[in-house]
């Protein structure tokens, strides 16, 4: 299954479920298997109408995860983000039935506080308010 | 070839272990170098503590090595197709960790 968005942990970095791909064929894992794994994760990005860079990460159905980003660090970045998101959604599924997915007005929120050009998260970013003006 | 980039991709893999992300050899990354349409990563089944920078691979986009003694990962065509597909993706991470498998 996707991992669904829970908290502001995973809205902080995926905005949006990380999806989990179809699994592959028999003929798809008989012939370039590594391949097709590769297309099984562009196709569901493009059917499903995901932006790869906000969504950094998918699952491979009875595989696992790939995660990305705009270079090697940002993806490993991204890989224990999702794993730990993964731990903590496995803890909370298991505590209530209920609807507990992110409204999408705080998913909003926390992936653009640390995205785009209004994001304010961090010290790298001269949109920050957290200073009383100086004298 | 690209002695910056294997230095990076090799601190990346490294970074694997240290979060704890890895069991045994089953994980890999990589990093494109968009301007040469290249890409350096981790050879296929050597040991983390084993690893050092110039065990690096470098690939083309087809999957074909362009450097390097030892064999790629595994999942090269997986890496070489994404930064096909995906433009703007510059590194791409696989791993088994298991609280993310446990959803696949």
């Amino acid at each position: 299954m996707s991992i669904p968005a829970l908290g502001t942990t995973h809205a902080d970095t995926f905005y949006g479920p990380v999806p989990v791909t179809p699994a592959l064929t028999k003929e798809e894992i008989e012939n370039d298997y590594e391949l097709n794994t590769g297309k099984v994760i562009e196709r569901k990005f493009k059917n499903d109408k995901i932006d790869p860079m906000a969504v950094p990460a998918v699952l491979v159905r009875q595989h696992g995860p790939f995660s990305w980003g705009k270079d090697a660090a940002e993806a490993v970045h991204n890989a224990k983000i999702l794993e730990v998101v993964a731990e903590m959604d496995y803890h909370s599924l298991t505590l209530t039935n209920d609807d507990i997915n992110v409204p999408q007005f705080l998913l909003d929120k926390h992936y653009y506080r640390k995205h785009g050009t209004n994001a304010y998260y961090g010290q790298n970013n001269a949109k920050s308010t957290g200073h009383a003006p100086r004298a | 070839m690209l002695e910056d980039l294997k230095e990076k991709v090799y601190e990346a893999n490294m970074l694997l272990p240290k979060y704890d992300l890895v069991t045994f050899t089953w994980g890999n990354v990589s990093q494109i170098d968009r301007e040469s349409g290249l890409f350096v990563i981790k050879p296929s089944g050597v040991d983390y503590d084993k690893l050092s920078p110039k065990d690096m691979v470098v690939v083309n986009l087809k999957g074909q090595v362009v450097e390097g003694d030892l064999n790629p990962s595994s999942d090269t065509p997986t890496h070489a197709y994404l930064y096909s597909a995906f433009p703007e993706i510059g590194g791409i991470v696989h791993t088994h960790s298991p609280w993310a498998v446990s959803f696949a």
